[in-house]
């Protein structure tokens, strides 16, 4: 187990370095000198080399690249030319919003579309079961942004519930959380459906049936158990989705997080910020698979030996 | 397989899709959005561009059928303009990722060893990024406009189909019928054209139609950011986005074009469905 989890942090570790990599050579790309950018239209060629050699930009891509990881591994991400503050404050101001909209849309996913999925697939062709297929259909169709925006009509402007943008309260949360767990929801009852309809077929459900145990008791412990396998693996790839919308979500209801900062920084051609906001969102995101992967080896020990 | 075989098994198929209901409604839609594409200057009541002052974000249903946005444009034609803009780059960014997914899938599946590995650890990278991110950085590093959001899509599905195919071509390339192909004498090139890239069509069509809904839907988010397909040019995405400002008073502006995504989104996924189930049974997962 202990070699299975070291093995799986290191290959994140190189994913992680190697995205770092592969960003910052996409970076390169951009037209633009950020030197020239920084200091504005009337610098002189003196001025824009000096401030070039200050920022380390003379130098090629690889010394460049390894001063960056390590200053990185210190903690230091540059700083925002913007914000006029390091890249690691900001992030660590903005990082844990994020972090609690995406968890807010994971909690609305789990509680609203699993269970929907296995009512659905367990009264196949009812019309709870109708009803809940066409909804969560329409749900994967539905971008992130309008449903957003439909919500802050509905329910900011016309019936005043919550508010319209902003953080500070639970109920600042409500509109963005729903936004955001609306594909997910959907893909998730989806998936929930198929997968506990193909273990009802089973035998040991008629087995379970025939000996006398009440629809739902043989759904909840035979059938639910079962279909839990395939079930947590799409939930692991929702995620990615889920941290994707949440910058789609954050624009939509001004909510100061990472995909706001990183927008921002876009408009504004802050590299280092972008960057720095860029890396640590697809480390997030690494993490969080490798968490998904270290539970399925305390699920299935199969997985760990194979 | 002989022809008679084959075409009876493509009629099977046909039937298969038919009698779906779903599938058919899929592919109505998805014609009725390639014909809005095609026929737009045919089809538009109004110059997309044209500003008419005196009737800024005036309702739907009167002057205008589905009103007017705060330019006094009349929506109705900039959807139906929205409708070729989301189509050629949702197509376009398919031919990319088609092109450069098989190039990748099969030089991988085919060669193995060391090729492949470089190969697909690049794919496997570019994988880790989460939806949308990988997009949005190409098109920061490309720049925005209708090419290089096409780019940047096409990139950004590029490892999905290359890894599909690069199974495929790994299952196909120990079959029978390969073997054979080679001790007959056929070169490289041969059996990859004519013996391992037909036998993955089927399953690579259901993936690229499913593929454009999802191109679409990013299209409109890359526009909606602002990254993407820029104003003037009509696209659903930024026509969401532009009408925003007027969300409290003039709530048709920017609500109506989410409509017109909801559809062709619906209508891919529901034609890439039911082909799934047409061409290939077993394949049946979502109900």
């Amino acid at each position: 187990m202990i070699v299975f989890i070291v093995k799986r942090i290191l290959a994140s570790v190189a994913v992680i370095l190697s995205m770092a990599f592969l960003v910052m050579l996409i970076m390169d790309i951009i037209p633009g000198d950020p030197a020239a950018m920084m200091l504005g239209e009337n610098a002189t060629p003196e001025m824009i080399r000096e401030l070039r050699s200050q920022m380390g930009l003379d130098q090629p891509l690889p010394v460049r690249y390894v001063n960056y990881v390590w200053n990185v591994a210190h903690g230091d991400l540059g700083r925002s030319v913007r914000e006029m503050a390091p890249v690691a404050k900001l992030i660590g101001d903005t990082l844990p919003n994020t972090l609690l909209l995406t968890a807010a849309g994971m909690f609305l996913t789990l509680v609203i579309g699993i269970p929907l999925g296995l009512i659905s697939g367990a009264r196949a062709g009812s019309w709870v079961d109708h009803l809940s297929r066409i909804t969560s259909l329409l749900g994967l169709c539905m971008p992130v942004f309008w449903i957003g925006l439909i919500m802050i009509y509905v329910f900011s402007f016309r019936l005043g519930w919550f508010p319209v943008g902003g953080t500070g309260s639970l109920a600042h949360l409500v509109l963005p959380a729903v936004t955001l767990a609306a594909y997910t929801m959907a893909a998730i009852a989806r998936m929930s459906r198929s997968s506990l309809m193909e273990v009802l077929t089973e035998d040991y459900i008629r087995t379970a049936r025939a000996k006398g145990l009440g629809f739902w008791l043989v759904v909840w412990h035979h059938g639910f158990r079962n279909a839990l396998i395939p079930i947590i693996t799409v939930f692991g790839m929702q995620v990615g989705n889920l941290m994707g919308g949440a910058i789609l979500t954050e624009t939509v209801f001004a909510w100061p997080g990472l995909g706001r900062l990183m927008m921002g920084a876009i408009m504004d051609r802050d590299y280092l910020l972008l960057q720095g906001t860029i890396l640590v969102f697809a480390a997030a995101y690494i993490f969080i698979n490798l968490l998904v992967d270290l539970s399925y080896g305390l699920i299935d020990p199969r997985i760990v030996e194979s | 397989m002989t022809d008679e075989k084959k075409f009876l098994d493509r009629h099977k198929a046909l039937k298969r899709f038919l009698k779906n209901p779903l599938s058919v409604v899929g592919l109505v839609l998805v014609v009725t959005i390639t014909v809005c594409a095609l026929a737009a200057p045919v089809l538009a009541p109004h110059d997309p561009a044209e500003q008419h002052l005196f009737d800024k974000r005036s309702k739907p249903f009167g002057k205008y059928v589905l009103g007017a946005d705060q330019f006094g444009r009349d929506i109705l034609s900039r959807l139906i303009y929205g409708a070729r803009v989301s189509l050629i780059v949702a197509v376009g960014s398919i031919v990319i990722a088609l092109a450069g997914g098989i190039l990748v899938g099969v030089v991988s599946g085919y060669a193995g060893g060391f090729c492949d590995s470089a190969l697909m650890r690049l794919m496997d990278l570019l994988l880790s990024f989460p939806y949308l991110l990988l997009a949005i950085v190409l098109v920061t590093a490309f720049g925005s406009g209708v090419f290089n959001t096409t780019l940047a899509i096409g990139i950004w599905a590029l490892p999905t189909f290359a890894r599909m195919v690069r199974v495929s071509v790994m299952s196909l390339k120990n079959r029978e019928f390969v073997t054979s192909a080679r001790a007959a004498g056929a070169s490289s090139a041969r059996i990859i054209f004519s013996h391992i890239i037909p036998n993955f069509v089927s399953p690579v069509i259901v993936y690229a139609t499913l593929f454009m809904a999802n191109a679409i839907m990013m299209e409109a988010a890359l526009s909606f950011l602002g990254l993407g397909v820029q104003p003037p040019t009509p696209s659903w995405g930024e026509m969401i986005s532009s009408g925003r400002n007027f969300l409290m008073v003039a709530p048709h502006v920017s609500t109506i074009p989410g409509f017109a995504i909801m559809v062709a989104v619906l209508g891919f996924n529901l034609l890439g469905d039911g082909l799934r189930d047409a061409l290939d049974p077993k394949m049946k997962v979502n109900g």
